[in-house]
């Protein structure tokens, strides 16, 4: 296990250096620069902040003295806003978005395994037909579109629900719910279709013929093996809900990691666009890591090597 | 008073193409010690009987008719409500009447390990903290042969062989004392040496515990070496009952006799060759009510496709359902 963990671990060194070296020369490639001529109306100005940020040497010479600040932890500085740093940015848009991304994660969770379980082992028909079309309608409406609908119902028509920044607890009900649509009805149909498949096999007759009552058959034997898709589903999930989604932020006006993203995209703030990138990418690679050990936790066939 | 009581049970299967008979009309019992075998091919309602009386049937499936009576106590679906005959059963299964299974290695909950599995038994049915229910299991499992047994607890079952599995299968039938015990097709899916070790467990636990035990195989080899009485079952019915002896040395259904002349007999001196039935088992779908064996019997004849046979009384316990025993028949048989 320890062992194994080490490789991964090493894996995602490499991955985060591929990652940031393709990064760094599709940004060279995208034409734009950070410096716009309104700021800097003198050619001496723009030849200044060129050779502060060594942008005046070969891109080469660039992408090794990136790399060494890398390598000793330093992100560097913005280079539209100047002054601040880099880690500024991560340090005061994560933890809004990682707010927002854990109710979202909780509500995902919760709300699909229930649905997908409700519809798999449901008697009635209509109830399954109903987490079914929910599911649907999860996977295939865009999440902006939620975020209109639930704003213009709740927020502008009814006024029962703040829909402005994230400063109070109410004020995570409607991101949340809009974030977490997609997940949950990806997470209902992988229950659902599990679950149907594990009640099938043979050991759920064995544990219902030892007189265990089917409600705990479902919750101890088929439930842990039904678990096991959802968990690797779960992880880069998690993830994608914690880097933030830039369509729900602008949208609700949250000032997380997803809007500075874009934002820094589009200004070419080479330095926040490489930090934030590796940043998420971080992320991604160890809640990948956290699912697979999790799988191994729950099954004891999966070896982890 | 027998411990296992059926009389007249019929089960159905409800498909997109209409109903199969997968049992019809079986009536048998079975009596406190007694090991009674249930023989017959795959598809011949056998296991679909011992998943009826268990209430264990899958979702489709539905007890039409019949009688089940567990030591005296009803237990026919058919005399309670969906919700009181499946808490009645919860109470009943695995403490009355326990089930050991084909496939040692698909009945075992692959995530949970080996003494979780074994306690739930015990801790369904009795009054007892977990630490009593696993000096239990440990009892159990040192009974069905498992060396160290407290280590072997806290194992998962992909730790386990294939017959060490079928070990924990049948302790965990044996776990509440059962009155019944019903063991389908239990050695099928094992090595032929591990086949013969599982059926001298069963042998031996037969004369240890006073549960009647019913064993379910299409192996008449099987059955010869420990069962009292036999069950012969052809498309859903039961042709012959008899007997171990009367079965294997005065068979009277067209069906076992093909059946046993299957058999190879390796300390036969002459050379003998073995007789397979041509044909295959009947289509238990919308089924015509016939002797199911006429199609493929070698000695039908024109009322075999035309009426169910009524079963004859041969002795007490021998009794043979086939046209050729009718007094008008006489004869033909030969």
């Amino acid at each position: 296990m320890f062992k194994y963990i080490v490789k991964r671990v090493l894996i995602g060194f490499i991955t985060l250096f591929i990652l940031a070296t393709a990064t760094f020369f599709l940004m060279k490639i995208t034409p734009g620069s950070p410096f716009s001529a309104e700021k800097y109306k003198s050619p001496e100005a723009l030849a200044a902040a060129k050779a502060k940020y060594n942008l005046d040497k070969p891109i080469m010479e660039q992408y090794v003295l990136y790399m060494s600040d890398l390598a000793h932890g330093d992100l560097g500085e913005s280079m539209v806003h100047q002054g601040n740093t880099v880690w500024y940015y991560i340090k005061h848009g994560f933890p809004v978005t990682a707010r927002l991304g854990v109710v979202a994660f909780i509500l995902s969770v919760f709300g699909g395994i229930s649905l997908g379980a409700a519809a798999a082992l449901s008697k009635k028909k209509w109830i399954n037909n109903l987490c079914m079309i929910v599911a649907t309608i999860g996977v295939s409406v865009p999440s902006f579109l939620i975020a209109m609908l639930l704003i213009i119902v709740f927020g502008v028509e009814l006024k029962w629900l703040p829909f402005v920044g994230l400063t109070k607890p109410a004020n995570y009900i409607l991101p949340a719910i809009s974030l977490s649509l997609y997940p949950i009805a990806m997470i209902a149909r992988l229950t659902r279709s599990s679950l149907l498949e594990v009640m099938k096999q043979d050991y759920i007759i064995l544990a219902r013929s030892k007189g265990t009552p089917y409600k705990k058959v479902v919750i101890k034997h088929a439930l842990k093996n039904a678990m096991l898709p959802v968990i690797t589903y779960c992880g880069p999930m998690f993830a994608f809900l914690l880097t933030g989604s830039f369509v729900i932020e602008n949208a609700f006006s949250i000032p997380g990691i997803g809007k500075t993203f874009i934002t820094c995209v589009t200004d070419r703030d080479y330095t926040v666009i490489m930090g934030v990138t590796i940043f998420l990418g971080i992320i991604i690679i160890t809640f990948n890591l956290l699912s697979d050990i999790l799988s191994a936790m729950i099954d004891p066939r999966i070896k982890l090597k | 008073m027998a411990m296992l009581e059926v009389n007249h049970l019929s089960t159905e299967f409800k498909t997109e193409n209409g109903a199969v008979k997968a049992v019809r009309d079986v009536s048998f019992k079975v009596e406190k010690g007694e090991v009674l075998g249930i023989v017959g091919e795959s598809g011949s309602g056998k296991s679909q009987t011992m998943f009826s009386i268990m209430g264990l049937l899958s979702g489709n499936g539905e007890v039409t008719e019949g009688d089940i009576k567990i030591d005296g106590k009803d237990i026919s679906p058919k005399n309670y409500s969906p919700k009181d005959y499946e808490s009645l059963m919860s109470s009943i299964r695995g403490n009355d009447m326990a089930m050991i299974f084909q496939d040692p290695m698909t009945f075992l909950n692959p995530v949970l390990k080996i003494g979780t599995q074994l306690i739930e038994p015990i801790l369904n049915h009795n009054d007892v903290s977990k630490q009593e229910a696993e000096a239990r299991a440990i009892e159990l499992m040192r009974k069905v042969g498992i060396p160290s047994p407290e280590t072997r607890l806290n194992q998962y079952p992909f730790e386990f062989s294939g017959g060490m599995r079928q070990r924990i299968i049948i302790a965990i039938a044996l776990a509440c004392n059962p009155k019944i015990i019903i063991a389908d097709e239990p050695t099928t899916a094992l090595d032929v040496t591990i086949q013969a070790q599982v059926l001298d467990l069963i042998a031996h636990l037969k004369d240890e515990i006073d549960s009647g035990i019913i064993m379910i195989t299409h192996d008449l080899g099987v059955v010869a070496s420990i069962c009292d009485r036999i069950n012969i079952m052809y498309g859903g019915k039961v042709v012959e009952s008899g007997t171990a002896d009367e079965i294997f040395y005065d068979p009277k259904h067209p069906y076992t006799i093909g059946l046993l002349s299957c058999i190879s007999n390796p300390e036969e001196k002459e050379k003998k060759e073995l007789h397979p039935i041509p044909g295959s088992p009947p289509d238990l779908l919308n089924i015509e009510n016939y002797c199911p064996f006429a199609d493929r019997c070698e000695k039908a004849m024109k009322i075999c496709k035309m009426r169910m046979p009524e079963e004859k009384q041969y002795s007490n316990t021998h009794t043979c359902s086939c046209w050729l025993s009718h007094p008008l028949a006489q004869g033909k048989g030969e």
